[in-house]
C-alpha cells in the first residue's frame, strides 16, 4: 500500500525503531513501577506487556518532543486501573493515617536519643525487600503518588497528569502516603530489633 | 528575610524537599534552615527518607527475556 502520498506517515519499521530507541531504555523503570502496583512479578510482566502494546498502538499519534516518560507512566497507570483494580478489589477507603503525628518517624527515632548518623542507620539497615513491602502495604492511591514522586522523580504536575487528579490531590496523597510509609517502616524496624519498643 | 517561624517552615518542608516550593518561599525556607538546627534536622530527615525510598524501591532489573517478549508482541501486533 506504500505510495508517494503516504511517505510522510511513519512506517511500522519507523515506529519499531523509535520504540527501540525511546521506550526500551525506560522499560526497567516501568517494570519496577508495575511490580510495586501489582505486587507480584507475573502480574507485573502482564501489565507491562499490555501497557507497552497500548503505547505502541498510540505511538504514531504521540508527539515527539513531548513528555514520553510521563505519557508511558500514564498508560501504565491506566492499564493497571483497567485490568487489576477490578480484580484485586482492594478497599478504596482504608483507615487513613490522618490521625498520625506529623513527624511520626522523626520523633520516634529522635527519641532514641541517638546521634543523627545512627538515627539514619536504623533506616539504612532495613533491607530493601522490607522497604518495598512497606511501600506495597500502603493504600494504592498513596502508593502510586510516593512511587511516582520518590522512585521515578516526577514533579507534582506530572503526577497530576499521570494519575488524572488535581495537584492538590497529589500533594495530599503524597503527604498521607509518606506518613503511612513511615508508620510501616517503623513497624519493620521494631520487628527487626533495629529500635527499642 | 528570615520571617518564617519553625511552624511555617516545617509545614513547607515536604514541598521544599520535593523541589516544589516557589522561588521566594524557597529563599525564605533556606534562610530559616540556615539558622535553625531543629528545622534543618527535620529537613534532612525528609531528604533522607526520600533518598531511602528511591534507592531501596528503585533499580529493578528487567526479567530475563522480557524486553524481547515485548518486542515480539509488538512486532506481531498490527498497529
Amino acid at each position: 500500500m506504500a505510495n508517494a502520498s503516504s511517505a510522510a506517515a511513519p512506517t511500522d519499521q519507523d515506529l519499531l525503531d523509535r520504540f527501540d530507541r525511546d521506550v526500551l531504555p525506560l522499560l526497567p523503570g516501568l517494570y519496577g513501577a508495575a511490580l510495586r502496583m501489582t505486587r507480584n512479578p507475573a502480574d507485573a510482566e502482564d501489565l507491562l506487556q499490555e501497557a507497552t502494546l497500548r503505547a505502541y498502538r498510540g505511538f504514531a499519534s504521540f508527539q515527539e518532543g513531548t513528555n514520553l516518560k510521563a505519557w508511558l507512566y500514564r498508560i501504565l497507570t491506566n492499564s493497571f486501573i483497567n485490568i487489576y483494580r477490578k480484580k484485586q478489589r482492594e478497599p478504596k477507603t482504608v483507615d487513613g493515617p490522618e490521625d498520625l503525628d506529623e513527624w511520626f518517624l522523626f520523633d520516634r527515632l529522635g527519641s532514641q536519643s541517638v546521634a543523627r548518623s545512627a538515627e539514619e542507620d536504623v533506616l539504612d539497615n532495613i533491607p530493601d525487600a522490607d522497604v518495598k513491602a512497606a511501600l506495597e502495604s500502603i493504600p494504592e492511591n498513596f502508593r502510586m503518588a510516593v512511587l511516582l514522586a520518590d522512585v521515578e522523580g516526577f514533579s507534582y504536575r506530572e503526577i497530576a497528569e499521570i494519575t488524572d487528579v488535581p495537584i492538590g490531590t497529589v500533594m495530599s496523597r503524597l503527604h498521607r502516603g509518606r506518613k503511612a510509609l513511615e508508620k510501616a517502616l517503623y513497624g519493620v524496624a521494631k520487628e527487626r530489633g533495629l529500635v527499642d519498643g | 528575610m528570615g520571617d518564617m517561624g519553625c511552624r511555617e517552615t516545617k509545614r513547607e518542608l515536604e514541598r521544599y524537599v520535593d523541589g516544589e516550593c516557589l522561588k521566594e518561599l524557597t529563599v525564605e525556607v533556606e534562610a530559616h534552615l540556615a539558622g535553625c538546627t531543629d528545622c534543618h534536622d527535620h529537613a534532612e530527615f525528609k531528604r533522607h527518607m526520600k533518598l531511602l525510598i528511591a534507592t531501596k524501591c528503585g533499580g529493578e532489573a528487567l526479567p530475563e527475556g522480557l524486553a524481547e517478549r515485548i518486542r515480539e508482541r509488538i512486532r506481531s501486533a498490527s498497529p
